[in-house]
């Protein structure tokens, strides 16, 4: 029989009970507890793999740079500013590990290119109001597509920001520049997409 | 609806998030506790290390200590995976039994074989050897080797990977699996350890790469010397038995 034991999130503490303070998990993970890691990875394993499948391209490669981001977070705690927010630093990690397994833009299109072509397949029929969901699947797979065909440094930048909701803080330190640097690239993408499916700015 | 909001609402379409928590936990090598202070005395560092080479010296004399500092990584295809100091010298490789037809080997172990729909039709069969009377190997041109064991019988060998060993934790359809690479590594078989290396083996391909699993009841261990990504496309196209 196949299924896999994945423990949903918060399994190890009793229900009503109050989650344990962020700063806590770190300082007790600082002091070698894995166990206050593993809860730590728990927290930020879905925000981590999102990011993974944007800048890895696909959800296989993004797994394993999850993990290993995550043990070379593990490693590197004792160098992490206890006054800083912990997100970003994690995430940094964790972007270098997906962008070392990315493979040659040619043949790496992006996983928005696949939830596109999904939509497309499974868009029709499944709804009460066929109309409705032929119209709202063909609007998603357009913007799908559109995003798909974003030069890279775009559709990175636009997946990041929309469809993960990561901060701009978060995306500089996912995509390794200054704030300043997102927020332009941000506009740059948007201004690309709207071309791209026939928007007037 | 503002096209940024539009794209907000297009979140819906990410893959579903693997649990990666235990696994990554599981594969973490524990920090010692920090140093007291007492430790950061010059006249107290000498002597410690004293201590402390004599008591690794004891505990290496000492298999049931030596055993001791082994870690258990896992537990998959059968064996379990340590961590261990050093590696046992394996002269011999795996013995993957004698050769057989597919409609013996399924009839002489009474099971289904599952054959991997990635690589089809196995070029040769064998059944038995270290990996046990119900073990059956298929052999894949010179590269590859599938081999497959009903869980009630594993043989509970322990895979030893040295310090400087390569390990990577990867899911083969929803279970966890060990992928292994060549290098520094053992298999000891049952009634080895902790003592004679006569019973240790090297894989049976040598430069071979080695990825375990479990599924359906089943063990499965998988050699080859393809790379990493095909040896999991390999193990993930296995179906279930």
């Amino acid at each position: 029989m196949d299924g896999n034991p994945g423990a949903p999130s918060g399994v190890s503490r009793a229900v009503g009970e109050e989650p344990e303070p962020e700063q806590q998990l770190i300082d007790r993970a600082r002091g070698g507890d894995v166990r206050a890691y593993e809860d730590l990875v728990r927290r930020h394993q879905h925000t981590a793999f999102r990011t993974a499948c944007v800048l890895a391209g696909s959800a296989h490669d993004a797994e394993e740079a999850v993990q290993d981001g995550f043990l070379k977070a593990w490693d590197a705690l004792g160098r992490f500013r206890r006054d800083a927010p912990f997100r970003p630093w994690l995430l940094a990690i964790v972007a270098n590990e997906a962008k070392s397994r990315r493979r040659a833009a040619s043949r790496r299109r992006g996983w928005t290119a696949r939830a596109a072509e999904e939509v497309v397949v499974t868009g029709a029929g499944t709804a009460a109001s066929a109309e409705v969901t032929v119209l709202a699947g063909e609007r998603r797979a357009q913007l799908l597509g559109a995003v798909a065909r974003l030069p890279q440094r775009d559709r990175e930048a636009i997946e990041l920001r929309y469809l993960l909701d990561l901060s701009e803080a978060e995306m500089a330190a996912a995509l390794g520049c200054r704030r300043g640097t997102v927020k332009s690239r941000l506009s740059r993408a948007l201004e690309r997409l709207r071309a791209e499916i026939g928007e007037a700015p | 609806m503002s096209l940024e909001r539009e794209l907000r609402e297009l979140g819906d379409a990410w893959p579903p998030t693997p649990d990666v928590a235990a696994t990554v936990a599981g594969r973490i090598v524990p920090r010692s506790p920090r140093q007291p202070r007492l430790l950061g005395q010059p006249w107290l560092r000498p002597a410690l290390v004293a201590v402390l080479v004599l008591l690794l010296a004891a505990a290496a004399a000492v298999p049931p200590v030596r055993a001791g500092i082994e870690r258990l990584l896992g537990v998959a295809g059968g064996e379990r995976i340590e961590r261990v100091d050093r590696v046992p010298r394996a002269a011999r490789r795996l013995d993957l039994g004698s050769p057989a037809t597919l409609a013996e080997a399924s009839r002489r172990t009474d099971a289904e074989i599952a054959l991997p729909g990635r690589l089809g039709a196995p070029d040769g069969v064998r059944v038995g050897g270290d990996l046990g009377s119900r073990a059956v190997s298929l052999l894949f041109g010179g590269d590859t080797v599938l081999s497959q064991i009903p869980a009630a019988s594993t043989i509970g060998a322990v895979k030893q990977i040295g310090s400087q060993g390569r390990l990577r934790v990867v899911t083969i359809r929803g279970r966890t699996g060990f992928w292994i690479a060549p290098g520094e590594r053992a298999l000891v078989l049952p009634g080895a350890i902790g003592g004679a290396t006569a019973t240790t083996r090297r894989t049976a391909l040598p430069g071979a790469s080695v990825l375990l699993w479990d599924r359906g009841g089943a063990a499965y261990r998988l050699e080859t010397r393809r790379p990493f990504a095909e040896a999991v496309a390999i193990a993930r196209s296995v179906p279930a038995r």
